[in-house]
């Protein structure tokens, strides 16, 4: 199982600085909030943290869990600093089990993927796409959209998606479903997938 | 305050947040937040956090979990409220 988030830093602000300590008071442990002030920025590091809890909460609600808006049920344990970007790698605990992540910045954009264990030796793809302000107002819609067309560019063959509950399902030209994650914030969308053996 | 009331102020909480506004129209107590509104997760918590300054009440983690649609968050601020 794989999930994913983005998350679009100049749309992710606090309208005051008691917001920002309520939103951090409903959504970290205490474990966690305590490493959020622990940090130069903060702010940047409860979005970290956001994003990595938004794919585990994927990775939890496709292998089964129930769809609940829990964010402390999603225990982020150990945060080591990436060792090539500016970002973390998250281990932690959702009630499925165990799953490791890593979040990434790019300029605006903070990215989470969190693979459970079964999946890690598999290769990982992620593409990020621009969605224009008109695209944005059905970003879903489009985000699939030109996730089958970066998928189809890279792969070939046709690739399509199947409607499940909650979670798209995506469907490899072979027929087989490959694990796969949306996410969409402001401008951007993004895609992350697991390409079996 | 009946449910009714309890209705339009969660509607008028929720608008700013919502995507679809289109979805608005037929805002009610089967909608659901996320699927129905489009509203992004990171906007559950200013919603949550609004309810409470506007109900003047406490919404702990368990029943902040049910509140994914227009009903669950009602039955929530209701019994919050009474409490």
């Amino acid at each position: 199982m794989i999930g994913f988030d983005l998350v679009h830093m100049p749309q992710a602000t606090f309208r005051s600085e008691s917001r920002f300590h309520a939103y951090v008071r409903k959504v970290a442990t205490d474990s966690e909030e305590a490493w959020v002030y622990q940090q130069d920025q903060p702010q940047t590091a409860f979005w970290h943290l956001w994003a990595w809890k938004e794919a585990a909460f994927k990775v939890n609600f496709q292998s089964g869990g129930k769809r609940v808006f829990a964010p402390k049920r999603l225990q982020a344990e150990t945060f080591e600093k990436h060792m090539d970007q500016p970002g973390w790698v998250i281990q932690g605990r959702t009630e499925r089990g165990a799953v490791q992540g890593e979040s990434s910045q790019n300029e605006a954009l903070i990215s989470a993927w969190t693979m459970s264990s079964d999946h890690s030796q598999k290769r990982l793809e992620r593409a990020v796409f621009p969605l224009s302000k008109a695209q944005s107002l059905q970003a879903g819609y489009y985000l699939r959209k030109e996730a089958l067309t970066w998928l189809e560019n890279q792969f070939g063959g046709s690739f399509r998606w199947e409607e499940h509950a909650y979670f798209p399902t995506l469907i490899a030209p072979s027929g087989e479903s490959w694990p796969a994650s949306l996410s969409h914030h402001g401008p951007f969308g993004g895609l992350a997938c697991v390409i079996p053996h | 305050m009946n449910r009714p009331e309890v209705l339009e102020k969660l509607k008028a909480i929720v608008t700013p947040y919502v995507q679809n506004k289109e979805a608005l129209a037929s805002f009610g107590e089967e909608t659901d937040f996320l699927e129905d509104l489009q509203i992004n997760s990171a906007h559950l918590v200013d919603i949550i956090l609004d309810a409470e300054e506007a109900f003047d009440i406490e919404i702990d983690d368990d029943a902040a979990e049910q509140m994914l649609t227009v009903k669950a968050a009602i039955e929530v601020v209701e019994a919050q409220m009474k409490a």
